[in-house]
């Protein structure tokens, strides 16, 4: 009955993410007409070998990637934003991304001081992402349990991140200049280069992530009354809170692991949705904040490979560039839309 | 007299706190029965444990010792879904932000009955209509739910108990922070629902003189004693007297009403 009021909003929202998709394929370095970027998803031969390599072996998967990336931060942001009733909460403010790289550089820089010796290897920098946003959001969950104040737990994910840094730049002053190389190129996000293979494991841990957030729809609905009111309504909070734990976690740090921290995706593409669609229901604003976040990441990617340049911009300085002005917005304008 | 079903009996119960080290007895040996198709008022001082025996009665909280019977079963062995069926709650928390209609804040109430989706059957719509029209807040059900007043917003609430279709409602302090107007028409509200939906309602209150009048039953607690009778017989065994320290406050027995002196 909700969705159907919406129809408009998303075939609009639906058309708008397959034109972003074709545009971020057709645009970069090289130009490839709009029309044969058609055809190759048609199946069709392409008149030059060249552009179904590059579009093939290079930006389908950056492209999925995009998708990917952008539908499961945001997702997390929704269902931490309801959660911890904070509408500043998202992955990255409450230092998920923080506890990833922390993960990451503990792996990457300390290899050689916690003597853990399989660096190099995609599955161990994955682990100790998962891991680390795993243990950060548990610390959350903690301390919100102890401290009833929402503003706390923004708090905790700020001195997260502090600690994070602090840590880091006392690993890198012991770490050779190629892992801190590594290290650096990993922190900046990249969602080039991504193998086949690693777009399937992405895609794998997104869809398996997004499944159970799709779960808590529910039960999220009834925690915007408050967890008293959720729980007189038959609510397991308890069951809702590990579901959750898990969905944002396995989103956060498998994210995080293969394409970097992408900041301020996962807070703003939620109150978008919101915005856009006038509603608290769940069950829209799942699908609305899928479909933005993955418009507003393939957007972000095509605007940072920059058309016809021979360079690059760090994903993670466009997402921060266009993300931080709407939070900003949001705050001013925050009665109406939350 | 016919009396009326027993809905929710309590069995040798003591409430109160309990952490790690050491137990919080607020009160001890409390033997209630309530009854359906009744408005009970529960007065006390603040801190005498009023809302730690409500929440104990909704299993917000756990007894210290004994039992509570939500129609002949425990309600240590409920699951919350079948609580939820047979409990609802109004609370005295502010509710967060969000973009919520009235509407869809009383839809909630049917959540106990509604699929893994939420999905609403023709019949959780019908039970959501009544609830709108027995509170009478047909036009303001397509309100978002900070744009209306305080007053309208506990009426709101009491839809979403009533939606949740149970035989028991139980509400704490609601008619705090209303003036004399919309305090009485809540109450009024409430006894009507009781006496027209056989359920059992039970509200906290600190407008004692108001309770005495609207109510069917009282429960009066004090730091020694919990008793549960009619408003007149609590007058007439001078039990109000023992409501609120002496040296400032007594009962006026003619009157029915607090003087203060």
């Amino acid at each position: 009955m909700f969705l159907k009021h919406h129809q408009t909003k998303f075939s609009i929202l639906l058309l708008l993410v397959s034109l972003a998709f074709l545009l971020n394929l057709s645009l970069g370095q090289v130009a490839i007409p709009f029309l044969e970027v058609v055809h190759f998803i048609l199946g069709k031969k392409l008149p030059q070998e060249t552009w179904h390599y590059i579009l093939l072996d290079f930006r389908l998967p950056k492209a999925i990637t995009a998708l990917l990336v952008g539908s499961g931060l945001s997702i997390c942001g929704l269902l931490m934003q309801t959660f911890f009733r904070n509408p500043m909460a998202g992955p990255y403010v409450l230092g998920l991304s923080s506890g990833s790289s922390l993960g990451v550089a503990i792996l990457l820089l300390g290899s050689e001081i916690f003597s853990l010796h399989y660096i190099s290897s995609q599955i161990g920098i994955a682990t100790a992402s998962f891991m680390g946003s795993l243990f950060v959001l548990l610390l959350i969950v903690l301390v919100s349990r102890k401290l009833k104040d929402t503003m706390s737990i923004l708090i905790v994910g700020l001195m997260f991140s502090s600690f994070t840094s602090a840590f880091v730049s006392v690993l890198t002053y012991f770490s050779t200049a190629e892992q801190l190389q590594r290290f650096t190129f990993w922190s900046m996000g990249n969602l080039a280069n991504m193998s086949w293979e690693q777009v399937l494991q992405l895609a794998l841990w997104v869809c398996s992530g997004t499944f159970l957030a799709f779960l808590v729809n529910k039960p999220l609905d009834a925690l915007l009354l408050g967890e008293n009111y959720a729980k007189s309504m038959g609510v397991n909070i308890s069951k809702t809170r590990w579901i959750i734990i898990f969905s944002s976690s396995i989103l956060a740090g498998s994210i995080t692991a293969l394409v970097g921290p992408i900041a301020f995706v996962g807070l703003a593409v939620p109150h978008i949705a919101k915005l856009m669609f006038h509603t608290s229901n769940h069950k829209v604003l799942f699908f609305a904040t899928l479909l933005l976040g993955s418009l507003s990441m393939l957007i972000c990617d095509t605007i940072s490979q920059l058309p016809g340049q021979s360079f690059m911009i760090p994903i993670n300085a466009i997402t921060s560039l266009f993300g931080a002005p709407i939070v900003i917005y949001l705050l001013i304008h925050k009665n109406r839309t939350w | 007299m016919v009396e009326n079903d027993i809905i929710l009996e309590c069995k040798n119960l003591t409430i109160g706190y309990q952490n790690k080290t050491k137990k919080e007895i607020i009160t001890q040996n409390i033997n209630l029965q309530l009854r359906t198709e009744k408005l009970i008022g529960l007065v006390g001082v603040n801190g005498v444990g009023k809302s730690t025996f409500l929440r104990t009665i909704t299993k917000m909280q756990n007894p210290l010792a004994g039992d509570i019977f939500v129609n002949n079963l425990s309600l240590n062995n409920m699951s919350s879904r079948v609580l939820s069926q047979q409990i609802a709650s109004v609370f005295t928390d502010k509710l967060p932000q969000s973009q919520l209609t009235v509407y869809e804040i009383i839809a909630l109430g049917r959540q106990p009955y509604t699929n893994w989706l939420g999905k609403l059957s023709p019949k959780d719509i019908e039970k959501v209509n009544w609830a709108i029209q027995q509170t009478q807040i047909q036009d303001i059900v397509d309100k978002k739910h900070n744009e209306i007043s305080d007053g309208q917003l506990q009426k709101v609430m009491i839809a979403r108990a009533l939606a949740q279709d149970t035989s028991i409602v139980v509400l704490d302090e609601p008619t705090t922070h209303l003036d004399l107007y919309h305090k009485v028409s809540i109450v009024k509200l409430l006894k009507t629902l009781a006496h027209n939906t056989q359920k059992c309602i039970v509200l906290s209150t600190h407008d004692v003189d108001l309770a005495i009048q609207m109510c069917d039953d009282m429960i009066v607690m004090t730091p020694q004693h919990i008793y549960l009778d009619t408003p007149k017989n609590l007058i007439e065994n001078n039990i109000f007297d023992t409501v609120f320290p002496k040296e400032l406050i007594s009962f006026n027995k003619r009157k029915g009403k607090f003087s203060f002196q």
